[in-house]
């Protein structure tokens, strides 16, 4: 103790002696680059131990300084460093005004993680974080999408066109078959409700829940792929996590932002269907062949005669452009006790199908309030109304039916009175032609049918922060997502032929999920040297979903939205599925000089889902790093400014499965056989179900040069998936159809790399290039006893195949077409030809996923214009044209119409054609039925695509300044605009509506009839003031 | 620290009480957890019921129809590709509609064994009830064994020793794969189970099974193994029962018939049944339903002109014009009952057993002429084994017609050596037979059917 005492007596011995007595202050504020205060900046002398922080309007004073001259450096993590000379005379005190910049390494930035935040810098896991900007360039109503092509290792799907539909989210390649492959969204610490097919499939895409998130609110999006990232989340990190932060108040003072948008949108192609002469020839040429005399037998009930006068081009008469509009207003609040975030939004997105659009408005309000110095009380909410006026589309109608069975041989109208054999008359002129039923009348379908989802959601949040000590902190977190979704059909009289009055339907679902969770931080920093941070919490989740058979109203004069009183007329069923978790994680971070890293985490975590046998899995992860650009050796590199190696392995695990699979179940109904009440077997029992676990090892390299001029990373991974659950068939004289479970295992390496490089720095003008691409091998390993067949889903002959990706194309080959006979010749197992097509002889040719995926984005700024171009690409993965087997088939009863390409068939001996001999007999091409799955119709998906294109214009601040406008842009931009690629259909970036996750996992890219993307034209302002 | 501790005590408790947190039992409308289920002799009951649901689904015409389509009675279907596949005799493992129809059959079958091992663990169950539910549940799973062994095997007597391919026997609930029997092995099954159930059903059961229709059930079966002699003594003693008799030619109109043995019922307002017959055949409501006749049975039944079932049962469809086709009107109801058994099916089977056996041959033909009676049609008098025989099987062809039986009656026939194609095809080709859904080879060493071969 008293060695101690006297080293401080010696300082202030020494200090006191090498100045004089007089009082020298500096004091000043520090400003951030928006001009606003910035608290929390480090000030420090330089060779002494005297410094402060700014307070929270960026004010610091440094008193009784010695009498020289001192050097003082600011430092802000994400800000660069700055360092002011200042000269003291003796009773002086020096005010200084101090403006930070961002740091443009972005290194020390914060990186949102699980349960909490580190420094870009210090990670050692694998993770994407994209900014504001990133997430609101691209004019769609939910953020997911415009994630595509941003982050290497993440794979995005746009939906369709359809208004209001979701994506399809891989990262790192697919490790499930079964269980849900999607990875899990956070919001603000929420784990949300996201599956798109929770209350069904109905019209080929439902509304897409995670378009409730106003993209405009969010701060910062995190993309979490490797095991020691997902690793706090344990058992529900196998495919991934995606965190999104939304905005908070940060800054004292008031601002205000407004931004508006206004955009219209048509199909990035059209369908090249036969008009009503062609298909008359084709159909007949086919007749012919089949060694027919005279005409066939039109579908619908049309005559040959009358079918020469009628060329109806259904896909004129549902596609129209769609006009889109968008109006955001929010309010950013800072004041010594609180912080504030407001805002609102509206959005009318109209698809280019008629009929079609999504609008919602949403609001929301965070809130954070300072008790004291210790407590802070934070609150989030979010509130919304998303409304999808939907039509039919795909396999259900619509721009579905004009690419198939609504033949241009079909009126809209009848354009006489239709009398039958008795004289009476069936249909009047100008009555919708309904010959072939409504579906193949899509302006009937469209005009008779009034469809709407409604979805009301709350998401919120109330937490707090308790700063025990300035080491020692726990946060605690409940939050609430409730939606309430219902589907209102209304069918017109005449709609249903079997039905002579209006009919409503409803489809009610309702969505609770719980989530509270506890973490305790604590910092121990035991010298210099050496510094930890550790982690405890737990956490539990519990969702409820409510939902009911369809209410049906028999007699109905309007939707049930719009008359309520109407009764109804059926006896729905009611079920509920409740699911839980419950769990305690850990995560112990160290750092040695700061440049050596390590983490580890543990996750335990407990899931309904599960039997008491295997009810707990224990998830570990650790990872480790060195920024070996730290050392001493490398530190003056000219070159290399930023070089780190980090490696972490873990394991994770999947519980994405449906609720209840592992009880042995009996349902009662009532009203069966001869009116009897009745009870029967409905699943057995599975107490030996378990977690699907992936063990994931990555390496990865991050690199800085020039200064940080151009930034990267390389990352290496594996991912190995055991005990993957499928749903296998089981022998079907079980009496059962399926039983889940834990039998492949699926391997995942890929390698991913991103560049960032900013070419030009110039004052006037910049420009910056980022670029990213990631390669994914997946390979099934093992699936246990079962065949190739042994999933349920795989539509479309996408199977698990040892030694094969997941959603392999399993199909018969397809050898060409015989000169002589034109018919098609197969290749049989052993690749003889042979005119007989059999399903066992289906081998494997082809892969859903993709090999590559990636995108480009090039930036320039010249004075206030700005400019950029983003391509994205996609190589490698096969497409399955399901609908152009029958497109391009044979000629049927069913009624199809055919596509242009179909023109290139064999016609007469000699004839060298890619399509065989029209028929309308599926045994003159070798089987039994007309719907044939060869390689035929598989094709190479690979596209490269002119994803965004946007230009735009910041005011001079000088001319706003009378306007007290802070900022003003204003923008144009042009989504998918160029499309470069092989597939002869119709879009090549698919995602089907597939509302099982076999299938969404197993065949993404199995288009059938599915409508293309938007291709859109936007102009937009943003305004803060 | 204290207050650390305090974190860790809230921490501990919530993760005691996770367990009970998770363990979470299904609660919708409904559903019941299979320990839940079956308590009391009422349950039982109920799952009884159960298996006649599926099993009225299964012979509401599903099943009849696939028959049919391989036999010679119906025409090429329209608007149904996997009828057409059936048609053109080269089902292929992914036809959901054959698959659907043998589901239904074994779904049957696995509910029945459930009750069947459940009736001992019901303590309140009396003696005769268990008896009764045992027999009803054997009764039916006797004959859908019987009922796949038909459509997916080779029919009895096509090897010397019955040791070709038979089906998936499935007499456990048990979700072991199994390998197909030899087609004596499911016979040898199918004839304890119905033998039982004659043994122990009761004489009258309300609307289900009774001890005459397993009886008149094994004489089919018998008929079919061409056991003439057991077939036309079974048959002999139901048709003598007196219980039945020769009802209007519309012995499916709901509401029941007095010659229906065992019947399948539809229950107004809202439980139809007979989908499978009512949405293919019918003509009255559909100008081109998916299944109508062959010209050449159209002829046959107008044949003579004043019998109904000619009259009664088709219809033209745009006569005269290209595309004239013969629709079938025998299913032309709003609510049908499926007579699964019936008399005139088994007067015939009688008439037919001794005319094979060349006895009781004047009987034989007083059976015969009574079926055409009823149908308006002047009665024959011809003598002798094959005169009979031979109107017989024209008389049967034309009472059947759709009911499911043609297509046996074709087989039997190649089997005595009468004839040797079906349709233009070998009797006996690969795609005779229908092809087992692709999830049997679950397991390996389910041998599934060869394909192709009929055309």
């Amino acid at each position: 103790m008293k060695n101690v005492y006297s080293r401080w007596l010696f300082w202030l011995l020494a200090v006191l002696c090498s100045s004089t007595l007089d009082a020298q202050n500096v004091s000043g504020f520090v400003y951030d680059e928006n001009k606003e205060p910035l608290p929390g900046v480090a000030v420090k002398i330089l060779g002494t131990g005297i410094g402060t922080t700014t307070d929270f309007d960026g004010k610091f004073i440094l008193q009784n300084l010695p009498g020289e001259v001192v050097n003082i450096q600011f430092s802000f993590i994400g800000y660069s460093r700055v360092v002011k000379n200042v000269q003291l005379k003796p009773n002086e005190t020096v005010q200084l005004v101090v403006d930070m910049q961002p740091d443009v390494s972005e290194l020390d930035e914060v990186v949102i993680v699980g349960y909490g935040v580190q420094r870009r810098r210090e990670v050692t896991g694998s993770i994407v974080s994209l900014s504001t900007k990133d997430i609101t360039d691209m004019p769609t109503p939910s953020f997911e999408s415009a994630i595509q092509g941003k982050a290497a290792g993440v794979q995005v799907t746009t939906g369709s066109g359809l208004a209001g539909s979701g994506s399809v989210v891989r990262i790192r390649g697919i490790a499930s078959v079964s269980a849900g492959g999607d990875p899990l969204y956070v919001v603000d610490g929420i784990p949300i409700t996201q599956d798109y097919f929770l209350n069904g499939n109905r019209g080929g895409m439902n509304n897409n829940p995670l378009a409730t998130i106003n993209p405009n609110d969010i701060e910062s999006i995190e993309i979490l792929k490797d095991a020691s990232a997902t690793g706090i989340y344990g058992s529900r990190g196998a495919n991934g996590v995606i965190l999104i932060t939304t905005k908070r108040g940060k800054t004292k003072g008031t601002q205000y932002n407004f931004e508006s948008r206004l955009g219209v949108s048509g199909p990035t192609a059209r369908p090249n269907m036969l008009n009503s002469q062609e298909y008359l020839q084709l159909f007949r040429e086919a007749w012919i062949n089949d060694g027919n005399v005279g005409v066939p037998q039109l579908p619908g009930g049309i005559s040959w005669e009358d079918a020469q006068n009628i060329n109806t081009d259904w896909t004129d008469l549902v596609i129209g452009p769609g006009i889109k509009q968008k109006y955001d207003f929010s309010v950013t609040k800072g004041a010594d006790k609180y912080n504030l975030f407001l805002s609102g939004s509206w959005q009318d997105d109209e698809s280019y199908l008629i009929g079609n659009s999504y609008q919602r408005l949403s609001g929301r309000a965070n809130f954070d309030y300072r008790v004291n110095k210790k407590l802070t009380i934070n609150s989030s909410l979010n509130v919304s109304r998303g409304q999808n006026n939907r039509v039919d589309a795909a396999w259900s109608g619509g721009l579905g039916a004009a690419m198939s069975t609504a033949l241009p041989i079909y009126p809209v109208r009848w354009d006489r009175d239709n009398i039958d054999d008795q004289g009476n008359v069936i249909n009047q002129r100008g009555d919708y032609f309904l010959g072939a039923g409504i579906n193949n009348n899509p302006v009937a379908q469209r005009d008779l049918k009034t469809w709407r989802a409604l979805e009301n959601r709350t998401i919120a949040g109330v937490g707090f922060t308790y700063k025990a000590t300035d080491n020692f902190i726990i946060r605690g977190n409940a939050s609430y997502d409730y939606m309430d979704f219902k589907d209102d059909i209304y069918e017109a009289p005449g709609y249903d032929p079997n039905f002579n009055f209006g009919r409503a339907f409803r489809y009610p679902f309702y969505s609770n999920n719980f989530n509270s969770n506890l973490t305790a931080t604590y910092f121990y920093n035991p010298t210099e040297d050496h510094s930890f941070t550790f982690l405890v919490g737990s956490e539990i989740q519990k969702s409820i979903t409510n939902r009911y058979d369809a209410f049906v109203i028999d007699t109905a004069i309007a939707p049930l939205f719009e008359n309520s009183e109407q009764q109804v007329t059926n006896n729905p069923v009611f079920t509920t599925n409740e699911w839980a978790f419950a769990s305690a994680f850990a995560r112990v971070n160290y750092a040695y000089k700061g440049k050596y890293l390590a983490e580890a985490n543990f996750r335990t975590d407990g899931s309904s889902r599960f039997g008491s046998n295997n009810r707990f899995g224990f998830f570990p992860s650790a990872s480790a790093g060195w920024i070996i650009s730290d050392e001493e050796w490398l530190k003056d590199n000219r070159t290399l400014s930023f070089l780190k190696i980090k490696t972490s392995y873990g394991i994770n695990g999947n519980a994405n499965i449906p609720d209840y699979q592992r009880w042995g179940t009996f349902s009662r109904r009532g009203n069966g056989y001869n009116g009897q009440e009745f009870i029967f077997p409905t699943r057995l029992e599975n107490p030996d179900l378990r977690w699907e676990t992936v063990r994931t090892v990555d390496l990865s390299l991050e690199f800085g040069l020039f200064k940080d001029r151009i930034t990267g990373e390389i990352a290496f991974y594996d991912k190995l998936a055991n005990d993957v659950l499928l749903d296998v068939l089981v022998q079907q004289s079980t009496g059962f159809d399926r039983y889940w479970d834990n039998v492949g295992t699926i391997l995942n390496r890929g390698v991913e790399f991103s560049l960032r490089s900013r070419n030009i720095v110039g004052d006037k003008f910049q420009w910056t290039t980022e670029f990213n691409i990631a390669r994914n091998h997946n390979e099934i390993v093992d699936i246990g006893p079962y065949t190739e067949d042994a999933v349920s889903g795989g539509t479309n002959d996408t199977r698990v195949v040892v030694g094969s990706p997941v959603g392999t194309n399993f199909l018969v080959r397809f050898a060409g077409v015989d000169a002589e006979t034109g018919r098609p010749i197969y290749l049989d197992l052993n690749g003889n030809p042979t005119f007989e097509w059999d399903p066992a002889n289906r081998v494997p040719v082809g892969s859903v996923l993709p090999d590559a995926v990636g995108g480009i984005t090039n930036s320039f700024r010249y004075k206030n214009i700005d400019m950029s171009f983003m391509v994205v690409f996609f190589i490698g993965a096969d497409i399955y044209d399901s609908s152009s087997k029958r497109q391009m088939g044979s000629f049927d009863s069913e009624g199809w119409n055919h596509r242009t390409d179909h023109f290139d068939r064999w016609r007469q001996p000699g004839d060298v054609a890619t399509f065989p001999r029209l028929t309308t007999n599926p045994a003159m091409h070798g089987s039994g039925t007309p719907w044939i799955n060869t390689d035929l119709w598989l094709h190479d998906g690979s596209y490269a695509r002119l994803r965004n294109v946007t230009i735009g214009y910041t005011i001079p601040n000088n001319k706003l300044e009378k306007y007290k406008i802070k900022d003003l842009r204003v923008y144009a931009n042009a989504i998918n605009l160029l499309t470069f690629t092989r597939f002869p259909g119709l879009d090549p970036e698919i995602a089907r509506d597939f509302e099982n996750a076999t299938d969404r996992n197993m065949s993404p890219n199995i288009t059938f009839l599915t409508p293309p993307q938007e291709r859109m034209y936007n102009v937009g302002v943003s305004l803060n003031f | 620290m204290k207050r650390y501790k305090l974190f860790f005590a809230v921490a501990a408790i919530g993760w005691l009480s996770a367990c009970d947190f998770l363990e979470l039992e299904p609660q919708s409308e409904g559903e019941l957890l299979a320990r839940d289920a079956l308590n009391t002799p009422d349950d039982l009951q109920k799952l009884l019921i159960s298996v006649y649901d599926v099993q009225a689904n299964f012979l509401g015409g599903q099943y009849q129809n696939l028959t049919e389509l391989l036999a010679d009675n119906v025409a090429a279907p329209v608007n149904n590709a996997d009828y057409l596949e059936v048609y053109g005799r080269s089902t292929n493992f992914f036809n959901g509609t054959v698959g659907g129809v043998y589901r239904d059959a074994y779904i049957t079958i696995y509910r029945a064994n459930v009750l069947i091992e459940s009736v001992d663990l019901i303590s309140e169950l009396t003696e005769d009830n268990k008896n009764r539910i045992v027999a009803e549940a054997r009764f039916l799973r006797g004959t859908n064994h019987w009922f796949a062994t038909r459509l997916w095997a080779h029919p009895y007597g096509y090897t010397p020793n019955n040791d070709h391919l038979g089906i998936a026997i499935r007499t456990e609930a048990s979700q072991t794969p199994v390998a197909r029997s030899t087609v004596a092995e499911a016979y040898d099954v199918v004839i304890e189970d119905l033998e039982f159930a004659m043994e122990n059903l009761p004489d009258i059961n309300s609307i289900y099974a009774t001890k005459t229709a397993a009886k008149a059930m094994l004489a089919k079966v018998y008929f079919e193994m061409r056991d003439y002699e057991k077939a036309a003594q079974l048959a002999g003693e139901v048709i003598q029962s007196g219980n039945y008799a020769l009802d209007n030619l519309n012995r499916f109109e709901g509401g029941g018939s007095t010659e229906a043995i065992f019947t399948l019922v539809s229950t107004p307002p809202n439980d139809e049944r007979a989908q499978g017959f009512l949405g293919n055949y019918r003509s009255d409501v559909n100008p081109n339903p998916t299944l109508k006749s062959t010209l050449e049975l159209f002829t046959l039944a107008r044949q003579d002109t004043s019998d109904l079932r000619g009259k009664e049962w088709f219809r033209v469809l745009n006569p005269g014009e290209s595309n004239e086709a013969y629709g079938v009107a025998k299913f032309d109801f709003n609510f049908m009952n499926v007579p699964v058994v019936h008399l005139s099916d088994l007067m015939l089977l009688w008439a037919e057993s001794k005319a094979r056996l060349a006895r009781d041959l004047p009987d034989a033909l007083d059976l015969l002429n009574e079926v055409r009676q009823r149908a308006g049609v002047t009665p024959l008098s011809i003598s002798g084994q094959i005169a009979i025989l031979d109107a017989v099987q024209k008389e049967r062809r034309l009472e059947l017609a759709f009911e499911g039986d043609r297509l046996f009656q074709l087989k039997r026939q190649a089997l005595e050596g009468e004839i040797s194609t079906i349709r233009n095809a070998p009797w006996d080709c690969n795609g005779m037979l229908l092809q087992f859904p692709v999830s049997e080879q679950t397991g390996g060493g389910f041998q599934m059917n060869p394909q192709g071969g009929c055309n």
